[in-house]
């Protein structure tokens, strides 16, 4: 099954829930916890993570939608996006980009 | 009816009080010591702010098995220095909002926009206590409008849909004066930090050159916030997305994207539960 990348806060945490992304934490400017990706969790982590503050965890989940389900998807948040920015002049590379990266966050 | 400069400040009464404690930890940023004992003063005497910080600690632990917390400096010492500190500023400038009977929609914009800006600071080595504060507030010139001529302002709205046109260019032409000039004048009259006072009165059209990095923050904010839906308005629309703010976010704001955008969706989601 394809899986897809949420970002959640430490209370939301299950265990065997699997990183998407290397976690580091940092503190006044020290690394104060770090995690692999790919790294299952455990309950301990999450304490772990809780106690030393993380704000939000990338993890890895089962999409279980159907291709033609995200395609349906992509083109009804593509389509918001264009109601959004009706008025606004994306020609530039970088407000592309940027159109780019909150299409696929809104399709994830 | 125009609007003069000097009617802003005058007409302030009708809004409640600026919490002072804001431009206090605006001053302390540079003193982690005194930071810390200006919170803890401030939690003793503020039992709304105490009971969030305590609810906020019991959301984090409560899968840990640990006892809930009930005392204050516990809180505090889960959460940590950082998030208190967002916690006491986002709390009393948003409590500021509501109590000027604005739209929930208002508020929870404000509070978007100001996570948002926080979380863009970190790509420009900018303050995040300057843009937590400057998100929350670039909208107080609506704010003031809003409280102190109803009538006139639902008449801009009316004008803006109608004639599908800026917003402050109607505000402009109907009342001589726009949101982010009011939001100039009221910032600068409670001593606010000359970055902040700049982003409220320039985020929408920011300059080609010479860019202020809050500026630029705070205007993305509001763009990124659109694009996401957050909140959902209907009829949201942003009318400039100005390219230089993005270049001003440095060579890999790209890479950086993706995370920056669940983090503040992550936050918004937390925080709104946090401070409803």
């Amino acid at each position: 099954m394809a899986t897809r990348t949420r970002h959640l806060a430490p209370p939301d945490l299950q265990p065997g829930m699997v990183l998407a992304q290397a976690l580091t934490l940092v503190e006044h400017g020290v690394v104060t916890y770090t995690l692999p990706a790919g790294h299952v969790l455990t309950q301990e982590n999450q304490h772990q993570l809780a106690s030393h503050h993380a704000v939000c965890v990338q993890v890895e989940q089962e999409d279980p939608r159907t291709d033609a389900q995200r395609e349906a998807d992509a083109l009804r948040q593509a389509g918001r996006l264009k109601m959004i920015f009706r008025h606004a002049d994306l020609s530039a590379p970088e407000s592309q980009a940027l159109i780019q990266a909150l299409l696929v966050h809104r399709s994830a | 009816m125009p609007i003069h400069a000097g009617e802003i400040v005058a007409k302030l009464q009708a809004l409640p009080a600026f919490p002072a404690i804001v431009t206090r930890i605006l001053e302390t940023l540079n003193d982690e010591r005194a930071a810390l004992e200006l919170l803890e003063q401030h939690l003793q005497s503020d039992p709304v702010i105490s009971a969030r910080i305590l609810s906020a600690a019991n959301r984090l632990i409560r899968h840990s098995g640990r006892e809930p917390v009930g005392d204050v400096h516990t809180a505090v010492s889960y959460l940590g220095l950082n998030r208190v500190h967002d916690v006491v500023v986002s709390t009393s400038l948003l409590d500021f909002v509501k109590n000027s009977h604005c739209t929930s929609v208002f508020w929870e914009r404000s509070l978007a926009v100001g996570l948002c800006a926080q979380e863009l600071a970190g790509l420009v080595d900018g303050n995040p206590d300057h843009a937590l504060v400057a998100g929350l507030l670039h909208g107080v010139g609506i704010l003031w409008l809003h409280v102190c001529h109803p009538q006139e302002y639902q008449q801009v709205l009316i004008e803006q849909q109608l004639s599908a046109s800026d917003l402050a260019q109607t505000e402009r032409a109907l009342l001589g004066i726009d949101h982010l000039e009011i939001g100039r004048l009221l910032a600068e009259h409670w001593d606010l930090p000359g970055d902040i006072v700049q982003a409220i009165a320039g985020h929408r059209t920011p300059p080609q050159d010479s860019l202020p990095p809050l500026l630029a923050v705070v205007h993305l904010a509001t763009v990124i916030c659109s694009g996401l839906d957050l909140p959902f308005q209907p009829d949201s629309e942003v009318r400039l997305l100005a390219p230089q703010a993005l270049r001003a976010l440095g060579e890999d704001w790209e890479d950086k994207m993706p995370d920056l955008l669940g983090r503040v969706e992550v936050r918004f989601a937390q925080s709104r539960t946090l401070l409803k």
